[in-house]
């Protein structure tokens, strides 16, 4: 019997909880293979959760492999920060500083992350826990892992599987959006292409000055937009090609392997399979829907105040989400007239809204970190 | 310039066909040709085939003035004719140009394919998205000035229609 229990010891202590949590990180791992949802992060995050919720797994805790992945990256934020470079070294912000306007829709695009702050309060979260689930109306995984992390650690595992689940939903979440308040003839609205080159010293500046002024009026914003300011200003310096092939490909990639792993591994039955966890779930579609919503109703403002054109639709793309949103946009608006290119005005749009997500993170991390 | 398929025996030609100002006159476009035909009625007793007279054809082809199916030449020729620009025209874009940054990706037509409204002609990758070009009309390609792989900038020439 002695035997039996020692061979079979796992199958014996195995939990429903644990056999629930291998089943949603299988899940997981069914997205990202067959549905290709995020494959890059929802493999690794699903790997992490069946490994961190098999019984008797030596993989968390003391010297396990994914809890010193937690320790070494995600409690002290250095993987999305690390992200972040790579994410700067690929952006091209370059539609937007042909359009600098556009940053008012990228601003507009983060409304549902008070807007979600508030009813999170509402349902009974505290305030830290709430600011943690509205951020992921900032629909930008590093952010909302990097804010979460801070205010409410113990919340980091549903709001990370939420936020990248839903990020790869965009095309699902928006388009019936989209078409319910913004009318035919709206969507119809045709914006020519603006060639407006912008200059290489402007490229070269604009990092500098974002990260400049960024910093001095949010400090709290300072980790996350410097990191992502300095991945754009090696990519246009065009004079360390190699440090921007390697924050946009080794490091990033190693680095998302890293936090997804550790991230999965946070998926503990323990401290998963709560109410909140389903709370977080549905406040998160609705911090998505009501981010696009506001993005596309503060567009429609804007085209009857500026007389236009512009095209409601980009409103869409003001909530980051890069660059997904932005492809959302220019396919909804093709279905109405295939010879309405939107794409570039909704990039400038989209990066704006990258741009703003990180500082809209920092603003939250300012009003309640250390509450 | 609306297309039909047309099957004589075993063989299928595609022709262009568009009506002109006078009800009996028509441009018809066949075997990379253009031709302005009338439509003559004839009283004979066997056929209702209308006989068909060309009016104007490309240079450097013999006028046919034939029954309909010999007005179709059997290998299409590689250019096709310069033609005058027609006098009552409709409001139809000549050509198409990149309405953004990109590269080709796919080109989807060839000289002398007859195509309409919303057909696809190239594929354009911008911003790592694979973007349709589509036909803003009906017609038939004349000449494509881009290749797959090509780097394009907004507003470079893509494609001309033929005239008609």
């Amino acid at each position: 019997m002695n035997i039996l229990a020692t061979i079979f010891g796992g199958l014996l202590s195995m939990t429903w909880g644990q056999a629930l949590m291998i089943g949603v990180g299988l899940l997981l791992i069914y997205l990202a293979i067959v549905k290709e949802y995020e494959p890059v992060l929802l493999l690794p995050i699903g790997a992490g959760a069946v490994l961190a919720n098999l019984p008797l797994s030596p993989v968390v805790g003391e010297d396990g492999i994914l809890s010193i992945l937690y320790q070494a990256g995600v409690a002290n934020e250095l993987f999305p920060l690390l992200i972040f470079v790579g994410i700067g070294a690929m952006t091209d912000f370059g539609p937007l500083l042909e359009r600098p306007h556009m940053l008012l829709l990228g601003a507009a695009g983060q409304f549902g992350i008070f807007g979600t702050l508030f009813l999170a309060l509402l349902l009974g979260f505290n305030i830290n826990e709430a600011a943690s689930i509205g951020i992921i109306g900032a629909i930008d995984g590093p952010t909302s892992i990097y804010v979460s992390n801070l205010l409410a650690p113990h919340l980091l595992g549903p709001i990370a599987v939420v936020a990248y689940s839903y990020m790869s939903l965009v095309p699902i979440i928006q388009p019936p959006i989209m078409r319910a308040l913004i009318s035919k003839k709206e969507r119809r609205i045709r914006m020519p292409y603006s060639e407006n080159p912008v200059s290489r010293r402007t490229r070269i500046l604009f990092p500098i000055l974002v990260t400049i002024v960024v910093g001095i009026l949010v400090p709290m914003a300072i980790p996350l937009i410097g990191m992502l300011m300095l991945g754009n200003l090696m990519k246009e310096s065009g004079v360390v090609q190699r440090l921007v092939g390697a924050s946009e490909n080794e490091i990033a990639n190693v680095v998302t392997l890293f936090l997804g792993l550790a991230i999965g591994a946070t998926m503990q039955a323990q401290y998963f399979l709560k109410l909140d966890t389903l709370l977080i779930l549905v406040l998160g579609v609705f911090a998505f829907g009501l981010d696009t919503a506001a993005g596309l109703l503060f567009a429609k403002f804007l085209n009857w105040v500026t007389r236009g054109p512009l095209n409601p639709l980009i409103g869409a793309a003001g909530i980051s989400a890069f660059p997904m949103a932005a492809r959302v946009v220019q396919k909804v608006a093709q279905e109405e007239d295939f010879e309405n290119f939107l794409l570039m005005h909704a990039m400038g749009a989209n990066t704006a809204g990258q741009i703003a997500s990180v500082v809209a993170g920092g603003v939250v991390l300012a009003l309640f970190a250390g509450r | 310039m609306k297309s039909y398929t047309i099957t004589i025996g075993d063989k299928t030609h595609i022709i262009g066909l568009q009506e002109l100002d006078n009800p009996d006159r028509f441009r018809v476009l066949a075997g990379g040709q253009v031709y302005e035909i009338k439509v003559v009625a004839v009283e004979e007793s066997d056929a209702e085939i209308p006989s068909i007279e060309v009016i104007q054809a490309a240079k450097d082809q013999p006028a046919l003035a034939h029954k309909a199916p010999e007005l179709l030449p059997k290998a299409p020729s590689s250019r096709p004719p310069d033609l005058p620009e027609p006098e009552a025209a409709e409001e139809l874009p000549a050509e198409v140009r990149a309405p953004m940054p990109g590269v080709i990706l796919e080109v989807s037509v060839t000289p002398g394919t007859p195509v309409q409204r919303g057909d696809q002609l190239f594929v354009l990758e911008a911003m790592k998205m694979k973007n349709p070009i589509r036909s803003p009309r009906d017609g038939v390609v004349a000449e494509v000035f881009v290749h797959e792989g090509q780097n394009v900038n907004y507003d470079d020439l893509l494609l001309r229609y033929r005239e008609g």
